[in-house]
């Protein structure tokens, strides 16, 4: 007898979650979490204003800032090469020598907090509102 | 005995690669954010730890997350994935035997919990700018979490018990 009880010891993970449903009641406690992290989200996500300036960020120190009402091309040469195109208000990635290419596939930002990353040559680019304009003009720390 | 779980792993590393192989091919689910993916490889280690144990599924994930960067020619990946991968897997196995949460709860906070590290990672690679992409993490990593737990219950429910190992 002893023998076979080795064999479903074996399945005792597999048999009890065969034998439970989808749900249980402690996943109420996990469903709460959740949904309160999503509501969280949502909120941060929702609440965004059609940005003003962008600024351009190599590794992790602020390179330089441009207004979004006057186009330019700006480009960067530091790890590795990239081409920033600021149009209509809109900015993009026009050309990175990286390897995945996420950058340049990233579609356009305008809104305040959406950004480009290009991680393999260390260059964050981030749209900024109206509201912290005179914060980077004024020489301090926006970020 | 042993041999047979030993092939049932292999073949259950192989399938993982095959879907983060095919999770790398095609396009990315939301354009403006180019980092997701579906995380389909959440379900086999779910289905790992249920059907062989713990010590096979991090065995598994952890060749995975080594092969399909390299298969995809794009190594640096393997910063990425290697630790949130073997940190939700233990995650998920931590839960899986406590016995005390469904298995798409397990699958959402480990979806999360692997969606968070990766961020940290990030982080670490272009000094904390990241983390505006968190929210955008956290409600894609539940969405997919949700859906690949219930796949994942689905294969534990149905799969013909005379196909493992006894």
């Amino acid at each position: 007898m002893n023998q076979r009880k080795a064999p479903t010891k074996e399945f005792e993970l597999l048999d009890h979650y065969r034998d439970k449903g989808l749900f249980r009641k402690s996943d109420i406690i996990t469903a709460t979490i959740i949904i309160a992290l999503i509501i969280v989200s949502v909120v941060f996500i929702s609440n965004r204003e059609q940005g003003a300036s962008v600024e351009i960020y190599y590794a992790g120190e602020l390179k330089r800032a441009y207004s979004l009402n006057q186009d330019r091309t700006i480009t960067i040469a530091e790890k590795g090469y990239n081409e920033i195109v600021i149009k209509d208000g809109e900015v993009y990635m026009r050309k990175a020598d990286c390897e995945n290419q996420i950058c340049v596939k990233t579609p356009s930002i305008k809104y305040t907090g959406q950004r480009i990353v290009c991680a393999p040559n260390g260059i964050v680019i981030i749209i900024r509102g109206k509201s912290e304009l005179d914060g980077i003009t004024g020489g301090a720390n926006a970020s | 005995m042993r041999a047979k779980k030993l092939t049932l792993a292999a073949l259950l590393l192989a399938v993982s690669m095959i879907v983060g192989i095919i999770e790398n091919l095609i396009p990315p689910v939301i354009p403006m954010l180019p980092y997701i993916k579906i995380g389909l490889s959440n379900m086999v280690i779910i289905v790992t730890i249920v059907l062989l144990d713990y010590k096979y599924a991090l065995a598994v994930i952890a060749l995975k997350s080594i092969f399909v960067p390299i298969f995809v020619g794009n190594p640096v990946m393997i910063l990425y994935s290697l630790p949130s991968s073997i940190a939700s897997t233990a995650l998920s196995s931590l839960l899986i035997y406590s016995k005390k949460l469904g298995i798409p709860s397990v699958s959402m906070l480990s979806a999360i919990t692997h969606n968070i590290l990766q961020l940290c990672v990030a982080a670490i690679m272009t000094n904390y700018l990241v983390f505006g992409y968190l929210p955008y993490f956290i409600i894609i990593g539940s969405v997919s979490g949700f859906l690949t737990g219930v796949i994942s219950y689905i294969t534990i429910k149905y799969l013909p018990k005379n196909l493992l190992p006894r």
